[in-house]
């Protein structure tokens, strides 16, 4: 660089500071072997093919940064579950057609519960109406950012090898089981949404929202004695000498895309897996696999 | 030592050191700064140079100056965190942070309840919040101190605020105020904590538990018939019509900016307060201000 002063330009700073990302990219690059493009977006790149080191597990990384509007359409695909999940118990009947899209799936495997305690009754009704504002909201929401929300993916609320939903007790324990992975989801994508601050504000609200619910629902299943099965193993069961569901630091759990779908599509330790369990034809958007 | 696992943030399945998470922080710091003033068009020199400059030392990363650091928000979070903990551990237990948690300048609080007579369900919520807020204010001193930057001790704070909390529903009531100001907190500087991703998440994940503990002692204090008051215009206290801290139109709920925090933990704001009158710094639950930077409505 030159020694004689000048005022700093947009172009020089630029230049300058590309080089020194560049040095100090090419160091850390080098050390890992950091492949610039992985596979399609949605397979598994393995830690090897990334050069990264032996992981214990194999993550699916996202090779490029996900967009704003696939992270925010990958919610709205569980929005659309609760939201059909907690409408179909309490109604009868699926989320409203005009809140669909415009080429939505089929959903199958709904039913109505008759509710005995007003506790779980009352929470299935504020949740549908909470899961249905979210469905909406993120649809506006993906819209006004210059994107287009995807249409409600088809839905299996009764799969195969699940319980069903029939009771106050089946209700709880799944319910409880749904809302602790969408806060996860939330909490594993915010870091994409840091170039659009609003957007952020607005997942943090609502992953606050998905927490109360889980919290809710967790002391009901507490009060009312009832088992909610972990779905991974991050997940903590209510009981009374576990009433949160936090680590050691007291940290909500965080999943990538990844472990979402594991769960969703049923299939726990699988990578590369794009549909089944709740989602027979898989969720729509860009993240879609396992 | 940060009690972070210290990932890699390009390559998520490696742990590194403490460098070299901090040339990963940086670069991508930095890229995300110039991505972002060079897509706004209006980078100036001097911002510009800021941005280099915070290549050589994340503590000059503030190109704006409305801005605050990231360790002045998680400190200002510091100050709840301190306010939850104190309240749950002694209710649960009669006992209060220890003296390495509060640090080293601490004030005692005063208005503390002593161990409360709690039935067995609100006990076991006493001491699960007591239990994450205590490694909440831990979380964060450590995380500030790994950022270069220094813990706020525990400020003044007085607990008999609004009324000495004598009772069960006294504390569920005050309990259902702090957790749904915290975590509105969280929500309101989300946008703060944008350049350092791993400190961004580790916020959605206490916002998480936030979020956990509003639910459950919503569910407590509807199930006991308990009145929490309205901290202020955004709040929804729990009701059997409203299980749900959230707007009725889009489901969110609160987000505050720290003046709306502080207009609460001040006492200046009413159930009728969307936005409280600017320039005060102490008051109510914080009788000398919240320690830190971030300290006026």
């Amino acid at each position: 660089m030159s020694h004689v002063h000048t005022e700093p330009t947009l172009d020089s700073i630029t230049a300058d500071a590309a080089n020194l990302t560049r040095q100090r990219s090419a160091a850390l690059f080098n050390r890992r072997a950091f492949a610039t493009s992985l596979a399609a977006a949605g397979t598994l790149a393995t830690v090897g093919a990334l050069g990264c080191g032996t992981g214990s597990v194999p993550v699916n990384v996202v090779a490029t940064t996900p967009s704003v509007v696939d992270v925010l359409n990958f919610a709205l695909n569980l929005e659309y579950f609760e939201a059909n999940f907690y409408t179909f118990v309490t109604t009868g009947g699926g989320l409203q057609s005009g809140a669909q899209g415009t080429n939505p799936g089929t959903v199958t495997g709904g039913a109505k519960v008759s509710f005995v305690n007003g506790f779980v009754g009352g929470a299935a009704l504020q949740l549908a109406l909470d899961e249905q504002e979210h469905v909406n909201f993120l649809r506006n929401t993906i819209t006004a950012v210059g994107g287009t929300p995807i249409s409600m993916p088809t839905l299996n609320l009764a799969p195969a090898g699940v319980t069903a939903i029939t009771s106050d007790a089946t209700f709880l324990a799944a319910a409880r089981q749904f809302e602790t992975v969408g806060i996860s989801a939330y909490a594993g994508s915010a870091q994409y949404l840091v170039s659009t601050l609003p957007g952020l504000t607005y997942a943090a609200q609502i992953l606050d929202t998905e927490a109360q619910h889980e919290g809710f629902l967790r002391e009901l299943c507490i009060a009312l004695n009832i088992t909610s099965s972990a779905v991974d193993s991050q997940d903590i069961p209510p009981t009374t000498s576990t009433v949160f569901n936090t680590n050691t630091n007291g940290l909500n759990a965080v999943r990538t895309p990844s472990q979402v779908l594991q769960i969703l599509y049923a299939a726990p330790g699988a990578i590369g897996v794009t549909k089944g369990g709740y989602f027979p034809n898989g969720l729509n958007g860009n993240i879609v696999s396992t | 030592m940060s009690k972070f696992p210290l990932q890699s943030l390009l390559c998520p399945t490696e742990t590194v050191n403490q460098d070299q998470l901090e040339v990963e922080r940086r670069m991508l710091n930095f890229e995300k700064t110039m991505s972002h003033l060079t897509r706004r068009g209006f980078l100036s020199a001097f911002a510009a140079t800021a941005a280099v400059a915070a290549m050589a030392d994340p503590q000059k990363a503030r190109a704006q100056a409305t801005t605050p650091a990231i360790t002045d928000v998680l400190n200002f979070a510091l100050n709840l965190e301190y306010l939850e903990a104190n309240l749950y551990l002694n209710v649960s237990a009669g006992t209060t942070l220890s003296a390495a948690d509060m640090g080293s300048g601490a004030v005692a609080a005063t208005g503390l309840p002593g161990k409360l007579t709690l039935d067995a369900a609100t006990l076991a919520v006493a001491q699960g919040l007591a239990t994450d807020e205590t490694h909440h204010v831990e979380l964060l001193r450590s995380t500030i101190a790994t950022l270069g930057g220094t813990p706020i001790s525990q400020p003044l704070i007085n607990y008999a605020a609004n009324g000495a909390i004598t009772t069960q529903a006294m504390f569920l009531a005050t309990a259902r105020q702090f957790t749904a100001l915290g975590g509105s907190a969280y929500v309101g500087s989300a946008q703060f904590l944008v350049s350092n991703p791993t400190v961004l998440t580790a916020a959605a994940q206490i916002l998480g538990a936030e979020g956990q503990h509003a639910g459950v002692l919503s569910f407590l204090c509807v199930n006991q018939n308990i009145t929490s008051p309205a901290i202020d215009a955004q709040d929804v206290p729990p009701s059997p019509s409203n299980y749900f801290t959230v707007a009725a139109m889009n489901a969110l709920s609160p987000s505050r900016n720290t003046s709306q925090v502080l207009g609460v933990a001040y006492g200046k704001s009413t159930a009728t307060t969307t936005a409280p009158a600017a320039g005060s710094l102490m008051g109510g639950f914080f009788p000398n201000g919240v320690n830190g930077n971030i300290k006026s409505t």
